[in-house]
């Protein structure tokens, strides 16, 4: 007996299924925390007066 | 590290290259799409998507970048759920798909959970200027651009959720076939979508804070997707419980209490501190509708396998009776003191409803061992139900620490009641011995009634949770490629079967037993399946097959040569994602609650007593 009885095989999610919708994902989450990054670093660099509103 | 895993994988995918090479170019162009609007957007550039969602904000009484995203959410929600029951009764039904792009199921879910991430970043794009600043938690992006905690946790969830997809394809690619819904990386896509209703009741909160005295009334339509909400809530918490409402658990008994239990604390506390007297009824009640138009479409419409669904009444009852008590005005109390009576009293309303309809009743026997995980697990979630309300009424919370303890303590309690109920027990050295009866042929497939006998006679306890037959993943237009039969017990160790049981074709057809602690299965006939190797069990007239482990026969569809501290790490992996998925949504919650000016408790003590 070298089968499975009770397999339940639910997805079988491609990684290229995702694509479409991952690779958007993950550009738009990228740019938004870059700029927010870059930002940051530039207002350490300047004054430094507006912290309101930090993480 | 992960391209190389996926190629070496990639003969074993089933992804043509026309397939990747269109899907590739999908997510070039919608990636530029989305950054172009954005872009735009920001720049001034363009000024439909202001004028669309100042539109849906005058519609929904809500600020812009509150507005549109809701809607966007529940659209996108709602399809994510309709696929993944679909989905879900398709695997049931049919067994493993054909390729990715074969299941029309998946697009509902990609689609849907591709619209949380959307709309959660829509409501962090959205915000213009200072004028447009999303209230007093907004996280600043730049020095003219702040975006709402909710939106932040909505892309959050979404993004976590649609982590899943590669990591599920990994998973499978590393370890082999999948086998449950309860795969790790599977629990991550539902779990996404589950806890990102919490993170539209946030950004709902942070459009309500920056109302001023000449904004208009709410009216009826508002309300209502307040209560829509709070369904999300309970029916996204219900997500894990989807097994048992097809009449194919995997796994122990005992979490299904303890499931609903949790669901229900969380859900219904909050409902009801947010929206006063009857909320949680009216919250069940939209879930009911909701699971209710869902199981619809699924079952009679797409004639796929039939999923039934928790009503929450019972637990509802509970939450509003104690509402009505002086805890009521201590949130956190009141939620732990409500989960006391849903892990109790509530389960026992419930129980009478899921031994009505559901393909697996409770027996009594389930209930210390139920109790003992559902109790605490819903005082604890009760008590995060406490904090939900008190975050989304503007109390102040408590300490952080207290807080975020817990929080923690949640994580722990629930973890460590998964912990005993993933214990099972396997007999040694039983056997059953079977003699199959032939029975009239349906849709020309040979079916038999059987007559079982366990060795030793004793080997099942008075009161099992179960002894019966399940057949799956016979095709949907075979009995909707599912078939269960509770065995009639005639004798010590003698059960015979009340109906006859498919034995042909691509049947999957098991003698499964459930006692207490045991968890076990003998198979009685089992397709071939040439896709993974696996020869056929025939359904011999008689048979002495030994009962095994429905687990150990699964884990032997995985790699056999893969290290077990492979599969420690992709399960810390999964573990340490979605830590980081509660951590996001506890740190808007209390994001926001740090906003609240101090003093405003005792202004919303009246409304909390109401």
């Amino acid at each position: 007996m070298t089968v499975a009885p009770n397999v339940e095989i639910l997805a079988d999610h491609s990684f290229w299924l995702a694509v479409p919708a991952l690779a958007p994902a993950l550009v738009v989450a990228g740019i938004v925390v870059y700029i927010a990054v870059k930002n940051r670093r530039k207002s350490d660099e300047g004054t430094g007066t507006n912290t309101e509103g930090e993480l | 590290m992960t391209m190389e895993l996926l190629a070496q994988g990639s003969e074993g995918g089933g992804a043509a290259i026309s397939e990747i090479i269109i899907l590739t170019a999908a997510g070039a162009v919608v990636a530029a799409v989305l950054v172009w609007i954005g872009w735009m957007h920001r720049q001034h550039k363009i000024n439909w998507l202001a004028s669309l969602a100042d539109w849906s904000g005058r519609r929904f009484k809500r600020p812009s970048w509150v507005a549109l995203p809701i809607a966007l959410f529940i659209a996108s929600i709602i399809c994510a759920l309709f696929g993944f029951i679909w989905d879900v009764s398709l695997h049931i039904g049919n067994g493993r798909d054909n390729g990715a792009l074969a299941n029309p199921a998946h697009y509902f879910i990609l689609i849907g959970l591709f619209g949380i991430f959307v709309a959660g970043a829509t409501a962090v794009v959205l915000p213009r200027g200072e004028e447009e600043r999303p209230g007093p938690a907004a996280v600043r992006i730049t020095d003219d651009w702040y975006a709402p905690v909710g939106g932040i946790v909505m892309a959050g969830c979404g993004f976590y959720a649609l982590l899943g997809f590669p990591l599920d394809d990994m998973w499978h690619r590393i370890f082999g076939q999948d086998v449950t819904l309860w795969g790790p990386t599977h629990l991550m896509m539902i779990g996404g979508a589950g806890f990102s209703t919490l993170s539209a009741l946030y950004l709902e909160h942070e459009g309500r804070k920056t109302r001023t005295d000449d904004s208009p009334p709410d009216g009826i339509g508002l309300k209502f997707v307040q209560y829509l909400a709070f369904a999300g809530v309970l029916v996204g918490a219900s997500v894990y419980q989807i097994e048992f409402d097809f009449g194919v658990p995997q796994f122990r008994q005992v979490f299904q209490p303890m499931l609903i239990a949790a669901a229900a604390g969380l859900a219904l506390v909050g409902a009801r501190i947010f929206m006063g007297r009857g909320a949680a009824l009216i919250a069940a009640v939209i879930g009911i509708g909701l699971r209710g138009i869902v199981a619809f479409l699924v079952a009679p419409v797409l004639d796929a396998p039939v999923n039934w669904f928790a009503l929450y009444l019972g637990p509802a009852l509970i939450v509003e009776i104690v509402a009505l008590t002086p805890l009521y005005k201590r949130p956190i109390l009141f939620g732990a003191v409500s989960g006391l009576g849903i892990g109790t009293l509530g389960l026992w309303l419930e129980s009478l409803w899921i031994n009505a309809v559901y393909d697996y009743p409770w027996p009594t026997s389930i209930w210390p061992e139920g109790l003992a995980m559902a109790v605490p697990v819903a005082i604890m979630t009760g008590a995060c139900g406490g904090l939900l309300g008190m975050v989304l009424t503007g109390q102040r919370l408590p300490r952080r620490a207290i807080g975020a303890g817990i929080v923690a303590l949640t994580v722990l309690v629930i973890g460590g009641a998964a912990a005993n109920g993933l214990r099972y027990d396997v007999p040694q050295n039983e056997t059953v011995t079977a003699t199959l009866t032939e029975a009239p042929p349906v849709n020309g497939q040979r079916q038999v009634t059987a007559d079982f006998r366990f060795n030793p006679p004793n080997a099942i306890s008075e009161d099992p949770n179960w002894v019966s037959i399940l057949g799956w993943q016979g095709k949907l237009e075979n009995q909707r490629g599912q078939f269960i039969d509770h065995l009639e017990k005639v004798g010590p160790g003698h059960y015979v079967s009340t109906k006859p049981m498919p034995v042909a074709g691509e049947w999957k057809t098991l003698l499964r037993i459930h006692d207490g602690r045991t968890l076990a299965a003998v198979p009685v006939y089992l397709a071939g399946d040439a896709g993974i190797g696996a020869k056929e069990v025939p359904a011999e007239a008689q048979f002495q097959r030994p009962i095994v482990a429905e687990i150990t026969i699964l884990q032997r569809e995985r790699s056999p040569d893969i290290p077990q501290s492979l599969w420690l790490i992709g399960c810390l992996v999964v573990l340490a994602c979605t830590l980081a998925m509660i951590a996001g949504v506890s740190w808007g919650g209390g994001r926001i609650n740090n906003s609240e000016p101090s003093g405003s408790e005792t202004k919303l003590e009246p409304s909390a007593q109401a």
